[in-house]
């Protein structure tokens, strides 16, 4: 009865498994640096 | 178990639960607004608010993910279990208000709707770098607000078990979004190392439960029952199971739970009517099969709980050859009374 349940959820773990560490490497290669191009200038300290 | 439906059925366990559940997230919330104003003096008390929740619930997620397989893995993890479906009510509920606050701060000062402000002012879906994010957050959010508003036993019942459980299987898809969600919202305008390793270690933590969970059960569906005699399988010799617990076997898609107690041996369904439990995992508490997961019980020789309870699980009939446990691949339906082996009998006709 819930045999097909477990190899689906064996089958989503197999697709999580592979596609989120694409994700997440992809994701830090393209990280930005977000330093404003001053660093002394920072809108916090402009409020 | 209760007869009725009530809000929340409390008993002891369920209010250290969810006392814990309570202090260790007011205390995560306390401990990272301290650090938070400490490290960061100038950020503001929104922004740790939004950052506080939005990493609370990650983290709370990540501990729900892990419970499932680790509990499949090793039977001391399943008080965890017993109150899992609070620890996701509240992990919706930290999450939502880290959604409220974030669209509050971020999209409901301009003359456009919050709400369409959040998917309309970002729109560079093609650019990783500056992907809109939040839809990716706002989805999730839905998932989890369905799996909450469900989480009650009456949706459980009325449902059906598999039918509520491929429901709350969306939490794997609100996990993908949330991960992407963190991935390319706050990893990307923070450069901050620990976050991503974090988050890293988290995504390899919790899909390898999964997966070393999955194969283990796939081992144990794949494990054929023994050879067959006058339409009756061998499952094993009554000396291997032990008192007033099971042996779980396969047969083609189904297992059963083949369970010794006083001198007797009775063969049922190894599915909980509740929630799916494995009954062969659980043992005999009062004459009972209990399910080890929430205490669900079943009688071993009619697979009914006892009044006035009314769920029922399928029974199947068993044979003592020598000192082998034999049982009928084919099921009787749910409640049906059959007659136990017995154990003293066989010994004692052996012994003539």
């Amino acid at each position: 009865m819930i045999q097909p349940l477990r190899r689906s959820h064996l089958w989503i773990w197999i697709a999580i498994a592979a596609l989120l560490p694409v994700l997440f490497t992809a994701g830090v290669i393209v990280r930005r640096d977000t330093t404003p191009t001053n660093p002394d200038v920072h809108w916090e300290k402009l409020k | 178990m209760s007869v009725q439906y009530q809000a929340v059925g409390w008993n002891r366990q369920k209010r250290i639960y969810d006392s814990v559940l309570a202090g260790g997230i007011l205390t995560y919330l306390a401990i990272f607004a301290g650090l938070g104003a400490v490290l960061y003096p100038s950020a503001t008390a929104e922004t740790l608010l939004i950052r506080g929740f939005g990493t609370l619930a990650l983290v709370l997620l990540h501990i729900i993910l892990c419970i499932g397989p680790l509990c499949r893995l090793n039977r001391r993890f399943l008080p965890l279990l017993y109150n899992r479906r609070h620890l996701g009510v509240a992990m919706f509920l930290v999450a939502l208000v880290h959604g409220v606050v974030s669209i509050i701060q971020f999209h409901a000062l301009g003359d456009v709707s919050p709400l369409i402000s959040l998917f309309v002012s970002n729109t560079r879906y093609e650019s990783l770098a500056q992907f809109p994010f939040e839809a990716l957050g706002f989805a999730a959010l839905l998932v989890l607000f369905v799996m909450a508003a469900t989480s009650h036993d009456f949706w459980l019942h009325n449902l059906s078990a598999p039918a509520w459980k491929r429901i709350h299987m969306l939490v794997y898809l609100a996990y993908a979004m949330l991960v992407a969600h963190v991935m390319l919202g706050a990893l990307q305008a923070d450069r901050n190392v620990a976050l991503a390793v974090l988050l890293g270690v988290g995504i390899v933590l919790v899909s390898s439960l999964h997966l070393l969970a999955g194969a283990k059960e796939r081992r144990m569906d794949r494990e054929i029952a023994g050879a067959e005699r006058d339409g009756f399988v061998e499952v094993c010799a009554v000396d291997n199971i032990p008192e007033k617990r099971a042996k779980v076997v396969s047969l083609g898609s189904e297992r059963v739970a083949v369970f010794r107690y006083d001198g007797k041996v009775s063969a049922i369904s190894n599915v909980c009517r509740h929630q799916n439990g494995p009954l062969g995992e659980g043992r005999i508490i009062d004459g009972c099969v209990t399910c080890p997961w929430h205490g669900y019980q079943y009688s071993p020789d009619s697979g009914a709980s006892p009044p006035p309870f009314t769920d029922k699980v399928p029974t199947y009939q068993t044979k003592l050859i020598g000192d082998q446990v034999l049982i009928h691949p084919c099921a009787h339906p749910p409640g049906t009374r059959l007659k136990p082996s017995l154990i003293e009998h066989v010994i004692a006709g052996q012994t003539k």
